[in-house]
C-alpha cells in the first residue's frame, strides 16, 4: 500500500461558510468541516457516514475541488488538485468521477441517455462517434440497461434506472474511483438493494475506489471496506468496517447504531423497545 | 370486539389515471391499538391516509367502500360531523412539519388552538395547556412563543405531535412522520409516540415506506403495493413468516439497513 500515494487523501482540511445575515438571522460562520483528514487507496470502499449537517457532503465537493477548503489541502495521487493545471486536472477530472442522490436533478432532461452518458467522452476527448457509441451500449449494459436505451429521454426511466444511468455516466471514462453522494436516498427500499449489488458487482469488475456517502449504517456496513463517521464536522471514529460497527469506539457512532431501527425489536413483538 | 376504524373494499381513482391508486383495500383497528401501513412509493398507502378523514385531493373519486369510525360513516358523513372528528378525535401528523404548520403562527397558539376550536376554552387557558404539551414532547414551554422556523426539524415534528394529541385523540394517523428525520431524532420520536400512546390510549394507523421502524410500532401490519392489500397479518407473523415474495423483498431490504452485528 505504501509504495502508491492514495487515489484521494485529504489533509487538515477546514472549511467555513459564512450564514448570510438575514432579516432575522445575524451572519455567523458555520464550520462544516474542521480539521478532517481521510484517505481513499486503489480498490477500496470507505464509507463516510454522518447524520444531516455532519459535514459528509461538503466534504465530497472538497475533494471533488467543487469547493476550495479554507485550510489543508486534498492530494490527487500526492498532488495537491489546488495546484493542478490543464492536462493534470483533466486527468484528475477523468480519474475522479461523481454519482449525486437525486437521478431526477443530475441528469439534464434535453438530453438522450445517449448523450448524457456520452458526455464525459466528448469533454476528455476520447474516441469517435462509432467508437463512444460502442463506449456507450458497453457502459449501459454494465448497469444493467440496454444498448437500445441510449436513444431514450431520461423522464422515461424510473429512479432506480436514472440513478443507473448515472452510474454508467461516471463508467464511462474508466475512473479509478467515483464518489458517491448518497446515491440510493432516494429510491424506494427494494430498488436500493438492486442498486448496492450493482455497485458491489462493478467494484470489482472495473477495479474501482468508492468514496460512498450515506446516512445508512447498514448500507455502510454492506458495502465498505473502512468507515469513516463524521459528527458536525469531525471525523469522530475511522476503521475497518467490523470493528467500527462491532465494536465503536467513539459514543456518536455507539449512539448512532443504537438508534438504527430493528425489525421485530418493538415491544408487541417481545423483543427490547 | 367492535373496531374502532374499519375501512371495507375502499376504492380510489385518480382522473386520468390508469389504474385506481387504492384498490380493494380493507383492515380494521380496535381501540388502543396501532396498525401499520408499509409500502414503497406509488402504494396508495397516503391516499388511504387522507382518505381516513376524508381530505383526499381534488382529483380523487371514491369509487366504492366504506370507513366506519367510532359509529360514523365517514364517507357519509357531512362536513359538520367531520369537522368536529377532524383535530379532536381522529388527528393526523404529517412526513413534513414545515408544511403542516403555520408559518406565521407561533407553535404555542397552533398547539393552543385545538382546544380553543373544539372546547371553546379561552386563549389564555388554551395557551397554558400548550405550554404543558409542549414540556411533555420535550421542547422547552418557553418555545412556545417561538415560529416554526426557529425550531429543528425533530423540535417542529415534536410541535405537531403536540398540537395533534392535544385533545387526546381516539384515533392518530401518522403517515411517515419520522422519514425526514436522522436516525438518532426518528429513535426519540418514535420512543415519544408509544409513550404518548400508552398515556393517551389512541390507536394509531402508522404509515412508513420502512418496514423495521413499523415493526416496532405496529401490533398488526399490512403491507400494500400498486395500491392493494398484498398480505396482512400480526406483526410477529409478518417479519417471522412472510407468506408473499414482496413482503419478504421489503424484509431483505430492511435487513440490509441494519449492520451485521445487529441483524436478527
Amino acid at each position: 500500500m505504501m509504495d502508491s500515494p492514495p487515489i484521494l487523501a485529504a489533509e487538515y482540511v477546514t472549511k467555513r461558510f459564512r450564514k448570510d445575515s438575514g432579516l432575522f438571522a445575524r451572519g455567523e460562520d458555520v464550520t462544516a468541516l474542521d480539521d478532517v483528514g481521510i484517505v481513499l487507496a486503489a480498490g477500496e470502499t470507505l464509507a463516510l457516514v454522518g447524520e444531516s449537517g455532519s459535514g459528509k457532503s461538503t466534504l465530497a465537493r472538497v475533494l471533488m475541488r467543487l469547493v476550495r477548503a479554507d485550510d489543508g489541502r486534498v492530494l490527487f495521487r500526492g498532488t495537491d488538485i489546488a495546484r493542478l493545471r490543464g492536462a493534470d486536472l483533466m486527468a484528475f477530472r477523468r480519474a475522479v468521477q461523481m454519482v449525486f442522490q437525486d437521478p431526477f436533478a443530475s441528469l439534464n432532461p434535453r438530453l438522450s441517455v445517449g448523450r448524457i452518458v456520452a458526455e464525459p467522452l466528448a469533454i476528455h476527448g476520447i474516441g469517435d462517434r462509432a467508437e463512444r457509441r460502442k463506449r456507450v451500449a458497453a457502459a449501459l449494459e454494465s448497469v444493467g440497461l440496454a444498448a437500445a436505451d441510449a436513444g431514450r429521454a431520461p423522464h422515461a426511466f424510473s429512479g432506480g434506472q436514472r440513478q443507473r444511468i448515472a452510474i454508467a455516466r461516471a463508467l464511462i471514462a474508466e475512473p479509478e474511483a467515483i464518489v458517491l453522494d448518497e446515491p440510493m436516498s432516494a429510491l424506494d427500499v427494494t430498488v436500493q438493494r438492486q442498486i448496492l449489488g450493482l455497485l458491489n458487482d462493478l467494484k470489482v469488475s472495473h477495479r474501482l475506489a468508492y468514496l460512498f456517502i450515506t446516512h445508512d449504517l447498514g448500507v455502510a456496513r454492506a458495502l465498505a471496506d473502512r468507515v469513516a463517521v463524521m459528527h458536525r464536522g469531525h471525523i469522530v471514529e475511522t476503521g475497518a468496517a467490523e470493528a467500527v460497527f462491532g465494536s465503536p469506539v467513539d459514543p456518536y457512532t455507539a449512539r448512532l447504531l443504537a438508534a438504527i431501527p430493528v425489525l421485530g425489536a418493538g415491544r408487541r413483538t417481545g423483543g427490547a423497545p | 370486539m367492535t373496531a374502532l376504524l374499519s375501512v371495507e373494499n375502499l376504492t380510489i381513482a385518480f382522473r386520468g389515471a390508469a389504474g385506481p391508486a387504492v384498490d380493494g383495500v380493507s383492515f380494521a383497528l380496535e381501540r388502543g391499538r396501532t396498525l401499520g401501513l408499509v409500502g414503497e412509493s406509488g402504494s396508495g398507502k397516503s391516499t388511504v391516509a387522507l382518505a381516513l378523514l376524508r381530505l383526499m385531493p381534488p382529483a380523487a373519486r371514491m369509487r366504492s367502500g366504506a370507513i366506519r369510525f367510532d359509529g360514523t360513516d365517514i364517507l357519509a358523513a357531512s362536513e359538520t360531523a367531520l369537522a368536529s372528528l377532524r383535530g379532536r378525535r381522529i388527528a393526523m401528523i404529517f412526513q413534513e412539519p414545515t408544511a403542516a404548520l403555520d408559518p406565521v403562527m407561533t407553535i404555542g397558539d397552533q398547539i393552543a388552538e385545538p382546544f380553543v376550536i373544539h372546547e371553546k376554552r379561552s386563549w389564555r387557558e388554551a395557551r397554558a395547556a400548550a405550554r404543558r404539551l409542549l414540556e411533555r414532547v420535550g421542547i422547552p414551554p418557553e418555545r412556545a412563543t417561538n415560529y416554526p422556523f426557529e425550531l429543528s426539524g425533530g423540535q417542529r415534528q415534536r410541535a405537531m405531535i403536540a398540537a395533534a394529541i392535544a385533545l387526546k385523540p381516539a384515533l392518530l394517523v401518522a403517515d411517515e412522520p419520522t422519514t425526514a428525520l436522522d436516525v438518532t431524532v426518528q429513535k426519540d420520536i418514535l420512543d415519544l409516540l408509544l409513550g404518548l400512546q400508552a398515556e393517551i390510549g389512541m390507536a394509531m394507523v402508522f404509515i412508513s415506506h420502512d418496514l423495521a421502524v413499523v415493526s416496532m410500532m405496529a401490533d398488526t401490519i399490512t403491507v400494500m403495493r400498486a395500491g392493494a392489500v398484498v398480505e396482512h397479518g400480526p406483526t410477529r407473523d409478518i417479519i417471522e413468516r412472510p407468506h408473499q415474495p414482496y413482503t419478504q423483498a421489503l424484509l431483505d431490504a430492511a435487513r440490509m439497513r441494519v449492520p451485521e452485528r445487529m441483524a436478527r
